[in-house]
């Protein structure tokens, strides 16, 4: 089965890419240099995937790993393991934040939040990433995946209404 | 399954997904029919998670990045590429882009060639003198712990399986690490501060990325101007140890006993060799 066109999968996967990586690196120019050396992985590797449901998965593993190889600092960015969720972190809270929220609102505030939610809370946001695959991506354990969702939306929603706020 | 339980795995539930693929989801979309707190909850999460989601979806992107990745991939791919050159308008930005492609991708080639014919032992060493004295940017972390630089090579793609002399091994003198590329290949540096304020730096390659190596028991032993080298293969991986330092200095690090090689690589003209 041959591979996807190359045009066709940049046009189709460069946006959500494009997110994730500010997501992740917090710089436009950073994460421009992400994407592209993401499809330059793909161009040099990417004939060997012969799944064409694998695509998307191993953009953003690809995408992930080179944010990883690039981060110079790896001490900013402890891994925390959650293991258990708080109730309350579980619960909505009572104002309403998303009525007044915009996308660069949103991204500041995920930017805001530790590497560990930022990740899975990005690919479950910015591409309706599944958590199955969320955990093939990071490659961290599903439950860990899970935990740090819930955990991170509760820390997203505060941070939004910080902002709000100001 | 409890409240809680259910919370934590509707909260992770995508938009439509009705659990017909997942039995716990089912369980717990069940549950917020039933229990009406966890189902005002669970409304109120998925207005969340629709609103984020078209938040983050209005995040402008760059609208040149796809025809810069696309410029970039023409680059890589310009030997096959089957454009039509009597349909070009020679006068549009494309047919510019392309021919600064071509330019690119006619040095990216040279490049490679001239790399090709040039990945032996001598030039190696010389390329990597030439970049140990970098003070600008000389390691990319300072770390003394060796399993903690090993660990980060490896995170880098740089060879991190190092087989080091005992002197080596047990020398509190390990500054910090850095990963280069030489010819399309990842290369670690290990930096050292020896006693003396003796500054070496230790390249390790892949041995399969360069030819006439030294056999596996060998050690050689080079100068050239102010700087001494010393070369070994172990373990599948080529070590070059240099540094502005007297030849004595590396002997004693990489185990001189062992030294039965001298002869170093024909292009590597002005060499002072060492038995």
């Amino acid at each position: 089965m041959a591979g996807p066109d190359f045009e066709d999968l940049v046009k189709a996967h460069y946006e959500p890419l494009f997110r994730f990586a500010l997501s992740l690196a917090r710089s436009e120019a950073d994460a421009g240099d992400l994407v592209q050396q993401t499809f330059y992985r793909w161009a040099a590797k990417g004939d060997q995937i012969r799944d064409s449901t694998k695509v998307k998965s191993w953009l953003f593993t690809t995408l992930h790993r080179e944010f990883l190889g690039h981060r110079r600092h790896e001490d900013k960015f402890p891994k925390v393991d959650i293991a258990v969720v708080d109730e309350s972190e579980l619960m909505a809270v009572s104002a309403s934040p998303e009525k007044l929220m915009d996308g660069a609102t949103v991204m500041a505030a995920l930017q805001q939040l530790d590497e560990t939610y930022r990740a899975p809370l990005s690919l479950f946001y910015l591409d309706d990433t599944s958590y199955r695959e969320i955990a093939e991506i990071l490659d961290v354990p599903i439950g860990t995946v899970m935990s740090r969702i819930s955990r991170g939306k509760a820390l997203l929603r505060v941070a939004v209404l910080k902002k709000n706020v100001r | 399954m409890n409240l809680n339980e259910a919370k934590l795995i509707l909260s992770v539930a995508l938009p439509g997904d009705d659990g017909a693929a997942d039995p716990q989801l089912a369980e717990a979309l069940a549950l917020a029919r039933r229990d009406a707190e966890l189902g005002a909850w669970w409304e109120r999460e998925c207005r969340w998670d629709a609103e984020v989601r078209r938040s983050l979806a209005t995040v402008a992107v760059p609208s040149a990045l796809p025809s810069q990745i696309l410029a970039g991939q023409k680059v890589v791919r310009l030997p096959k590429a089957d454009a039509k050159l009597s349909n070009f308008e020679w006068s549009t930005p494309l047919f510019w882009g392309l021919a600064a492609a071509l330019v690119v991708f006619l040095s990216l080639a040279a490049s490679w060639l001239h790399a090709k014919s040039d990945n032996n032992l001598a030039s190696f060493a010389r390329d990597m003198m030439a970049m140990a004295p970098d003070d600008s940017r000389h390691v990319d972390v300072r770390q003394a712990d060796l399993a903690k630089v090993k660990g980060w090579l490896a995170e880098h793609h740089g060879p991190a399986d190092l087989a080091l002399p005992v002197m080596m091994q047990r020398s509190p003198d390990l500054m910090g690490c850095r990963v280069l590329q030489w010819h399309g290949q990842a290369i670690s540096m290990l930096c050292y501060m020896m006693p003396g304020a003796q500054h070496v730096d230790l390249f390790v390659i892949r041995a399969a990325g360069l030819k006439d190596v030294p056999a596996p028991g060998q050690r050689v032993f080079a100068s050239i101007k102010q700087n001494a080298m010393a070369a070994w293969q172990s373990g599948g991986n080529v070590y070059l140890l240099a540094g502005a330092v007297p030849m004595e200095f590396l002997h004693l690090y990489v185990e001189p006993s062992q030294t039965t090689q001298t002869s170093w690589p024909a292009p590597f003209a002005g060499v002072i060799f060492y038995r």
